[in-house]
């Protein structure tokens, strides 16, 4: 469903991925693991057209999507839950989930789609005229996620999703992305917490200084010495 | 006071105070959107009252409407003006200096062109509604001051509305937050700018027509608003809501100060009002961020240094550039002598603010105030106390030092802040100067200031003057060379390069800005004791915010971090309208084009063509 | 043996999040201690703090003796606590050398006037400071990149350049905030060549890193952050066995 090719993206003159090739099947979890500075979130923000990669090919659905905007990107179908979760902090938790269809045409499948998030998260239906500001780390990651499936996307892009949530939410969070990908939603789960992308996924990338350096079903990703060193801690 | 008056002042405070709310509005949204002031937002006041006076006299329409279209035009405007200039400066991701000026060089343009349309003259606006005053709540109100109150307060609403309960107004407070992700979910950046803009220029404008009937309609209302609109943002805390409060708040308060204390301090009290508000509530923590000066490609031991290195080329230097002050001094006619005369001393003050602004990064547009304290130090000085000249200078260095000292704890604001409020503090000197009769002779200023004289010799000839003057300033750029380029100049840059690291190599970084403040300003003491001797008299007039915006101007065309950049800068922006007087009228539209022009394609002004030019040179010596 | 830096029940809460959480360690002088625990654990506002960055809520701070806690970044630094970045944070328009020559501020006092008149000591000191960046400079192998805007190097240099400001200083301490990240296994293996010799010179090192290896392998010992709170402290040998560090590290893995 997504195909990335040989994908560099620079700020400035410092080069943060080199060459970067990845595919995500449709219906699949992929997890792209590696340190903090090793290129994970660009790859993210320039598949969802933050950043314009300098060389190098993303097609989605078989289309280019490399250089298009932000709005255009989500519109075709690939949202994300950012790192940090990002959630407005000005805006109600309504006018967040909102956001999450600012690109639809449909605004009564928007405001149904608004429905169904409160049902799936009904903490956040209790807290639905609070600023977002005001949730917990876990309350946000919800609204997140609810605002990104709002979008109604085919692919979802999560940015470090368990980042400072307590190990009880973060096995929460683990359950919703079961869940979210058993109804036929296709994954790039970007993580730091390597166990818990290499649990969840089918196939896993081990991302380093802007390169792939591994890349492996993810069970034997897991099993890897290299990988059990650097990233699982043990 | 009864009861009564305080309700009349509060009404009519409030009926000011809307005016306020939507210039400051218009600010307010520009700043959070882009993270830009913009100074041309008083011109959409100035367009404003002027487009409804067209209208109100040549269709008859009533006051309502032509509010309503007035509003329109001028968002219409907004529009263009993003489009076609601060667009392109924005996406180049120019220095927020840059920007800033930019800005100033498109109110000073649109200025131009209203008095090219609408003549100098203020304009009254045609009676627009009967002056018996109507009963409201027991009080007398006109009916003008009903109707201001009510459009203001209802564009008010309806704004509310739009930002709280339509989705684009709901997308615009995300943008306004974190624009990445709200680019993830679908919001255009570039729309929501230009949106920004429309809607700043349409409220500008509309308050132009509510403020107008009050006053008249003239070329310079706007900069009479600017400072109080962005005075209710910072009262609000740039919200939008916080905004329109903290204008209505801030009418009522002037109008009361000038109720019950003096019309002639309103300004000073409201000006002082709004420093404490800023000192108090924005005072941010160190840390990394944007520069004012980044992208300006700036470097304090200058990758171009011509005089140090090669001693063999230094002595040509000199030697040539002696020379050229030379055949200067020995060719040039009386009036040439003059223009260069007053561009020098200008280049003095310059010189100071260029290690405030171009080293320190620390935004400073009230430099004029301490030249005009150097200017009445010295003038009173010599002519009360009766020290000499020679002396009274350095005085004077040493008075305008003291006065910086003095302000120096705004140094702790930063960026756009710190430009406002060393702004307000400009004005408030200036007031002082008015008000200070006894000491100042007020608007009327000081006459017959004595010639420099040397042990009895008498200074009057502009060859005398022009060696003077050099000679300061030669002297000035000395020791200014040797402060840059020492462990103090190196830890300005540091400073002005990212505060969070200068502070963590054990730099105090507020120190190290207030000591560069304090030279900058003595420089600008001394500059301005050589002008009141050298024009023989000094009014209040010559010391205001349009001549700091000036020496800015300088700065930034000379080149940020550039001393020699300084002095170009000075003689460029100072010779440059005498060039240009044959355009008459349109004089200071080209000035205020040549400005933007300047900002977009030039950022690092003209030291830049030098440095370019050396490095082109180098290359095609190898 | 002394104590250089010690925390005792440091607390710092943003709003409603309580990032530190009464902590307290101590740092030992000579030794290489790290500082591990998930993203978002509060590792870098423990350095923030301690380096006078933010400003604890409560608690105490001792630095060389020295209470520390409401003293401003510049004045721990002067007192000889130098650091680094996890965003690197260069004065990005100054040289390479020009950087690691305002490291040297802590060492040398020439002020304006001084600048403006410049007796004779002040051009000694002002080679003395040339002197110390370059050797800084040179070691950690930046000394041809000298005359470089900082801007223009590589993302690993300028890692490398961060260390050799810090090392500018001559710092008792050096804190360094994920010196590795984004750097690939060769300049790794170089940093840690690197920071083995800055103890030879005498520095003592706290590091917080991702890379386990290369904590494990430089770090005397470790101290283990959760959600603000220290959960483990000890050898690295102790803190691998330690129950509740692989619950912290694998989290909600056996949920998923």
């Amino acid at each position: 469903m997504l195909t990335i090719t040989d994908l560099s993206v620079a700020y400035g003159p410092i080069e943060v991925l080199k060459g970067v090739s990845l595919e995500v099947a449709e219906g699949a979890i992929v997890a792209l693991i590696g340190g903090n500075g090793a290129g994970k979130t660009t790859t993210l923000n320039t598949i969802s057209g933050l950043l314009r990669p300098v060389r190098g090919e993303i097609r989605f659905a078989g289309a280019r999507v490399d250089g298009t905007p932000p709005e255009r990107i989500v519109a075709a179908g690939i949202a994300q839950v950012p790192e940090g979760r990002k959630v407005f902090r000005n805006l109600t938790v309504h006018e967040c989930l909102l956001m999450g269809g600012l690109v639809r045409r449909d605004r009564a499948g928007v405001a149904a789609d608004v429905e169904r998030m409160y049902g799936l998260f009904p903490r956040l239906r209790e807290r639905h005229r609070q600023l977002a500001g005001t949730l917990s780390g876990g309350e946000q990651q919800m609204l997140a996620f609810g605002r990104a499936l709002v979008a109604r996307p085919r692919l979802l892009l999560l940015d470090e999703p368990s980042m400072g949530l307590a190990p009880k939410i973060v096995a929460d969070i683990a359950r919703l992305i079961a869940d979210i990908r058993r109804d036929g939603m296709t994954i790039l789960l970007v993580e730091q917490n390597a166990a818990m992308a290499l649990a969840l996924a089918d196939r896993g990338y081990v991302l380093e200084a802007g390169r792939i350096v591994l890349e492996a079903d993810a069970k034997s990703l897991l099993e890897d010495e290299r990988v059990k060193r650097a990233y699982l801690g043990l | 006071m009864d009861i009564q008056t305080l309700g009349q002042l509060v009404l009519s405070g409030l009926t000011i105070g809307c005016v306020y709310s939507l210039v400051g509005l218009g600010f307010a949204l520009t700043l959070r959107a882009t993270e830009l002031i913009n100074f041309a937002q008083g011109e959409m006041v100035m367009l404003g009252s002027f487009i409804g006076l067209t209208l109100l006299t040549t269709t008859g329409l009533p006051y309502a409407a032509v509010f309503v279209l007035v509003a329109i035009a001028v968002g219409l405007v907004g529009v263009l003006l993003e489009r076609t200039i601060l667009r392109p400066i924005l996406d180049r991701r120019a220095p927020l200096l840059n920007l800033l000026i930019a800005t100033l060089g498109l109110s000073i343009a649109l200025q131009a062109l209203a008095i090219i349309v609408w003549g100098r003259e203020p304009v009254a606006y045609p009676r627009l509604f009967s002056d018996e005053p109507v009963m409201v709540l027991g009080l007398r109100v006109q009916a003008l001051n009903l109707w201001i109150l009510g459009l203001g307060l209802g564009v008010m609403a309806a704004l509310h509305w739009f930002f709280q309960h339509t989705m684009t107004g709901v997308s615009w407070r995300a943008a306004s937050l974190d624009p990445a992700t709200a680019a993830l979910f679908g919001v255009n950046r570039r729309r929501n700018v230009a949106l920004t803009f429309a809607i700043s220029a349409a409220v500008g404008g509309a308050a132009g027509v509510l403020i107008a009937p009050l006053f008249f309609a003239s070329f310079g209302i706007g900069h009479s608003v600017i400072v109080k609109a962005f005075a209710a943002g910072a009262i609000g805390g740039f919200g939008i809501v916080g905004t329109m409060l903290g204008g209505l708040a801030l009418g009522v308060i002037e109008t009361l100060a000038a109720g019950i204390v003096s019309s002639d301090y309103k300004n000073v009290i409201t000006y002082s009002a709004l420093l404490v508000i800023l000192m108090v509530f924005y005072r941010p923590t160190a840390r990394a961020g944007r520069s004012i000066t980044e992208g300006a490609k700036v470097v304090a031991s200058d990758v171009v240094d011509l005089m140090s290195g090669d001693r063999r080329r230094a002595a040509l230097l000199v030697a040539g550039g002696a020379a050229l002050w030379l055949a200067f001094l020995l060719l040039a006619d009386t009036y040439a002598l003059r223009i260069t005369n007053m561009a020098l001393i200008a280049a003095i003050a310059v010189l100071g603010l260029q290690l405030v602004v171009g080293y320190t990064g620390q935004f400073s547009f009230g430099h004029a105030a301490f030249y005009g304290v150097g200017a009445y130090a010295s003038t009173l000085l010599t002519m009360k106390l009766g020290v000499p000249f020679v002396l009274a200078v350095p005085l004077a260095g040493a008075t305008a030092a003291l006065a910086g000292l003095l302000v120096a704890p705004v140094l702790r604001l930063s960026g756009h802040f710190l430009a406002i409020a060393t702004l307000a503090m400009g004005e408030i000197v200036q007031l002082l100067m008015l008000n200070w009769k006894w000491l100042t002779n007020g608007a009327y200023g000081i006459y017959g200031i004595p010639l420099p004289s040397f042990a009895g010799w008498e200074l009057e000839s502009e060859e005398g003057f022009f060696v003077l003057i050099s000679g300061v300033l030669a002297l000035v750029y000395l020791l200014l060379r040797r402060l840059t380029r020492s462990r103090f100049g190196r830890s300005l840059v540091a400073v002005r390069e990212n505060e969070l690291a200068a502070m963590s190599s054990g730099i105090r970084a507020d120190r190290q800005k207030i000591t560069a403040f304090v030279v900058g300003s003595a420089c600008a003491g001394v500059a301005g004791a050589l002008y009141a001797h050298y024009i023989a008299y000094i009014s209040p007039e010559s010391f205001s915010f349009l001549a700091s915006v000036q020496m800015v101007t300088m700065v930034v065309i000379g080149g940020l971090g550039s001393l020699p950049g300084g002095i170009v800068g000075a003689l460029a922006v100072a010779l440059l309208p005498e060039m240009l007087r044959a355009l008459a009228d349109y004089r200071l539209v080209v000035y205020g084009g040549l400005l933007i022009l300047f900002m977009m394609f030039l950022p690092g002004g003209l030291a830049d063509i030098g440095r370019r030019a050396w490095r082109l040179a180098a290359r095609v010596r190898a | 043996m002394t104590m250089l830096l010690e925390l005792e029940g440091v607390t710092k809460r943003f709003g409603g999040l309580t990032a530190l959480d009464g902590v307290a360690l101590d740092v030992r002088a000579g030794e290489v201690r790290g500082l591990i625990g998930p993203n978002g654990s509060g590792k870098s506002t423990l350095f923030h703090v301690a380096s006078g960055v933010h400003r604890a809520d409560g608690g105490r701070i001792v630095f060389a003796g020295e209470p520390i806690l409401g003293r401003s970044s510049d004045a721990i630094a002067r007192l000889g606590l130098a650091r680094t970045f996890q965003d690197i944070q260069l004065f990005y328009d100054m040289t390479v050398l020009e950087n690691a020559m305002v490291g040297c501020h802590r060492l040398s006092r020439a002020g304006a006037l001084a600048a403006m008149l410049r007796p004779p000591w002040v051009a000694a000191e002002e080679r003395m400071i040339r002197e110390r960046a370059r050797e800084a400079l040179a070691f950690v192998g930046l000394v041809d990149l000298a005359a470089e805007r900082a801007r223009s190097i590589p993302y690993g240099h300028q890692r490398l350049l961060e260390i050799a400001r810090a090392l500018a200083a001559e710092p008792r301490l050096m804190l360094l905030d994920e010196p590795a990240a984004g750097m690939n296994p060769t300049e790794t293996r170089a940093l840690m060549h690197h920071i083995a010799r800055l103890v030879d010179r005498g520095v003592t090192v706290f590091l917080v890193e991702h890379n386990m290896k290369m904590v494990m392998d430089i770090c005397q010992r470790i101290t283990v952050l959760n959600y603000g709170k220290v959960i483990a402290s000890g050898t690295p040998a102790e803190v691998q066995a330690d129950a509740g560090v692989v619950e912290a590290y694998l989290g909600g893995v056996a949920a998923g």
